[in-house]
């Protein structure tokens, strides 16, 4: 038989120690065999602690269930084990590895001893076993709950010769003590520094639900410093929203915001979202057109819905004055721009530049916007006086903006500086943007002296296939080569032109001398595309070719200028004042 | 870790139909493997979502019931909740039916994109091999009853069904034949189907596996063998005394094996889904004790249930 004998033989002597091995195992069986069970007599409690898990795991419904959960285990388990210590000195488990549980006097252990072991038993493993490891370094591995109940572990199996074994094996003492007293006092020390951490975090106020979910999934791109972190969470989607409108933050940050913003349980900041992702898809206008016409659905007196029918009816002139929000006071700005509204959008942008988030942005208007206005000492000012507080990508935009436009002005050696800072940008970083290469390439042709500009330009070509297809003819041209390669690079009849096509489109016109190569300028100024700075200048610039090139017939331009507002036409012929849109922002 | 370990793995000319049975499993697999639109949509956002929406499901079922609810973010739970509960949700046949009639909150236009591609599954789904041959509880073809104990849903399933197969299969060839044993196997892989059909739910995700075959193979070996002992490996550490051999037994394989399944099927909240078939377990469990029942009867045994330690039969 595998189990010999029931009755308690003799005290510790002749009866060995049970290796912990099979104590561990014995426990394993035990719980594979019965936890089960205790699972199947706590049904009701298990069913409805899943389905709160999946209702609302954060819900304190679902935590009492798991400690409803871990209490029904708990006292089956004690229960469980008492009557097994007691009846039988031993559990199923234990029972296929020969180990018995007997009084420290040697005797069959009492029913205070079997609840008092069982008890304490359940309770050290709710401390994930932590407790028993000390056992290992006992001579008669007695655990905790063996000394409380005062117990003893006994091994009934024996040698091929039928002695008693010798007891665990000598390498389980040393090897398996040490290996745990170095791993707990790893761990010690790792508990040690996270408590630590979290006890500053605690300190920091970091523990709030809203915060650890925000920290997870918003975009940190945000900045907000303490006052602002209690903003509400439809404030939060405005400014990301801003933020974004301002190039201060990129299209992944704007997604994170909206998106946590719709899936959120609040009407007002998922109008919010509705609105931020009409901005993000901006580029897939059904898209686009279908989020901003959702902002309404959830909430109809939300400023973000007014601010959607106003962005609706643009078209028509609605105004977006008397909204408070900070994306319509980036939008409002956009506006003024268009309407050549300067002094009013300089004014704007003094408050805005008081508003940290808002600093750069505020800046690199006003340097625009006084340019704009024919301001130009004044722009020069504002733009040396930001360039050092600005961010490096706004630097770079800044100063390649004003390179290109000084460049437009003609090649007067006193405009070159924002091309000198330009090209330290460019060595400070490692982008390839297109039109800075370009303004170098312009700024090398304008200066003639190419030992200061051109590694710098080869530097931009090397990286890049398609930089170098582009531009390293260009570098060294006559003008009908120059003309060609030009109309090459650009694509009559496509609607959307990036900057740089734009700023080809000028040269190229600046270059033509027949009524053909005007006739490609002269359609696409007449498309529907947005009628932008860019647009401006190509066609004051078309203006006065055809002016030269066809003097005796009626001007298609003077056709147009009918077409457009007064403020427009004024603007276009009386003075350097252009027209600018949202995407100049 | 504690594993049955029976006699260990048999060699082909000792077992050459359970060793076809792994082959043609093997065979199976890679004829049904299945890279899809279907497969690359069941993961990822689209589970996210499903999750995120089956919580929303849930709430609005319980409040119907007057259970006190709350709405929760989205954020609230980790990517790897949802995705799991996604699992589940397509599991739920009632869930999957009424999705195009729910009422949600959040990104309502990435809802009607949902809402399209659950349609676009559904309708998709008669296309792909696990459809065909995989084992519905509703709808099935007569061929899925046999086809669907061939299948696996992917590479770790296949492994882990395949090494208890080889282990159970090829004893039993060895004690009762290759002919009983292919009936075994066919047979309690049907009394799987019949429960899974009885009480399982297969939602989107048809059911798959040899599972069903196997848990009838291992309670056939349980039974058959009951007056002996079988050894079972196990490992701890690499400590000696830390890992070997423990002969128990037989008999002890049933609750062992089956007593999990049996309690996770019982805990299973009918409300919700479930990515396991643990009455296709359970099934085939009790068709194959039944089978070694029988058996053991038409052999002319006395006592058909007699465990080892009240038989004092000595080992082989």
């Amino acid at each position: 038989m595998v189990w010999p004998d029931f009755q308690v033989q003799s005290a510790e002597g002749k009866l060995s120690i049970p290796p912990v091995s099979d104590r561990v195992l014995a426990f394993l069986f035990d719980v594979i065999l019965f936890s089960p069970l205790f699972s199947i007599l706590l049904t009701p409690v298990i069913r409805e602690t899943s389905l709160r898990y999946y209702l609302d795991s954060q819900s304190s419904e679902f935590y009492f269930l798991v400690v409803l959960c871990i209490l029904g285990y708990f006292s089956l388990a004690t229960v469980f084990f008492t009557i097994a210590y007691f009846y039988f000195q031993t559990t199923p488990g234990k029972f296929f590895f020969k180990i018995k549980i007997i009084s420290s006097s040697g005797s069959k252990i009492t029913g205070m001893q079997a609840f008092e072991r069982s008890f304490f038993q359940c309770l050290s493993f709710l401390t994930g076993g932590l407790v028993l490891i000390p056992s290992l370094g006992h001579p008669l591995r007695k655990t905790l709950h063996d000394r409380i109940s005062e117990t003893n572990v006994v091994s009934l199996k024996v040698t091929s010769t039928g002695q008693p074994l010798k007891g665990p094996p000598p390498l389980e003492t040393k090897l398996v003590l040490r290996a745990t007293q170095m791993f707990l006092g790893v761990l010690s020390l790792w508990v040690f520094s996270m408590a630590g951490q979290v006890f500053k975090s605690v300190q920091r106020g970091e523990f709030k639900k809203e915060e650890l979910l925000q920290d997870r999934y918003l975009c940190p791109d945000l900045n907000l410093d303490e006052n602002e972190k209690n903003i509400s969470s439809a404030a939060r989607v405005d400014l990301g929203l801003a933020l974004f409108l301002a190039s201060e933050i990129d299209e992944s940050c704007l997604m994170s915001e909206a998106d946590f913003a719709l899936w959120g349980t609040d009407t007002d900041q998922r109008s919010w979202g509705y609105l931020a992702k009409s901005f993000y898809y901006k580029f897939d206008a059904e898209k686009s057109n279908q989020y901003l016409k959702q902002v309404c659905s959830e909430n109809l007196s939300s400023e973000s819905c007014k601010l959607s029918e106003k962005i609706l009816q643009q078209e028509k002139g609605a105004s977006l004055a008397g909204l408070k929000s900070m994306t319509a006071k980036i939008l409002r700005a956009s506006q003024m721009l268009g309407e050549m509204d300067l002094k009013n959008l300089a004014s704007e942008m003094m408050a805005l530049s008081k508003l940290q988030h808002f600093q750069s942005f505020a800046q690199r208007i006003l340097v625009k916007s006084f340019w704009m206005d024919n301001q130009t000492d004044k722009s020069w000012g504002a733009y040396q006086a930001s360039m050092p507080y600005m961010l490096t990508n706004h630097r770079l935009e800044i100063s390649r903006w004003m390179c290109h436009e000084s460049l437009d002005q003609g090649c007067s050696v006193k405009k070159y500086s924002a091309c000198e800072d330009l090209r330290e940008q460019m060595k400070n970083t490692n982008q390839d943007n297109p039109e800075d290469i370009y303004a170098v390439i312009r700024e090398s042709h304008c200066k003639k002296t190419e030992s200061e500009t051109l590694p710098i330009i080869y530097q931009g070509l090397s990286k890049d296939r398609f930089l170098t297809d582009l531009f390293n003819p260009l570098i060294d041209s006559n003008r009908s080569q120059k003309l060609n390669l030009l109309a090459g690079h650009l694509f009559f009849g496509s609607k959307s032109w990036s900057n740089l096509e734009r700023r080809y489109l000028l040269e190229y016109t600046q270059l033509v001398q027949s009524e053909k190569e005007l006739r490609p300028v002269l359609d696409w100024l007449q498309s529907e595309g947005p009628r932008d700075w860019m647009w401006v200048k190509i066609f004051k610039s078309a203006f006065s070719k055809e002016k030269i090139l066809l003097p005796k017939t009626k001007s298609n331009l003077d056709v147009l200028l009918g077409d457009l507002s007064s403020e427009l036409r004024s603007s276009l012929v009386g003075s350097q004042r252009r027209l600018p849109a949202m995407e100049n922002l | 870790m504690i594993v049955p370990w029976l006699r260990g793995f048999s060699s082909f000319s000792q077992a050459p139909l359970a060793w076809t049975l792994v082959a043609t499993n093997i065979f199976f697999y890679f004829l049904t493997l299945d890279p899809s639109a279907v497969e690359r949509n069941l993961k990822g956002e689209f589970l996210k979502e499903t999750g995120f929406f089956y919580q929303q499901y849930l709430s609005q079922k319980l409040k119907a019931s007057d259970t006190q609810t709350t709405q929760m973010s989205k954020f609230e739970k980790s990517p790897q909740e949802l995705i799991m509960q996604g699992g589940l949700a397509l599991k739920d046949p009632q869930f999957i039916a009424t999705a195009q009639s729910l009422s949600l909150f959040g990104d309502q236009l990435a809802i009607k994109e949902w809402k399209i591609k659950i349609q676009e599954l559904q309708a998709l789904r008669h296309q792909r091999p696990v459809e065909k041959f995989g084992f519905r509880d509703q709808e099935n073809s007569r061929l899925s009853w046999l086809t669907y104990q061939f299948m696996h849903a992917n590479f770790y399933h296949l492994l882990g069904n395949l090494f208890l197969l080889l282990l159970v299969a090829g004893v039993l060839e060895q004690k009762v034949g290759s002919l009983l044993l292919i009936f075994i196997y066919l047979s309690t892989g049907l009394g799987g189907a019949l429960f899974y059909k009885w009480f399982g739910h297969s939602g989107l995700i048809p059911m798959v596996g040899a599972s069903g075959s196997i848990s009838g193979l291992i309670a056939f070996y349980s039974l058959l063998e009951s007056k002996k002992r079988v050894s079972f490996f196990y490992f701890l550490s690499p400590v000696q005394g830390y890992y070997g051999w423990i002969y128990l037994p037989t008999l002890l394989i049933l609750p062992f094996s089956f007593l999990p399944d049996l309690a996770s099927f019982l805990v299973q909240d009918p409300r919700l889904g479930s990515t396991l078939a643990h009455s296709a377990h359970l099934g085939g469990a009790l068709f194959g004790a039944l089978l070694a029942l029988a058996f053991k009867f038409l052999r002319g045994e006395q006592n058909l249930v007699v465990p080892y330690f009240l038989s004092h039969t000595e080992d082989p």
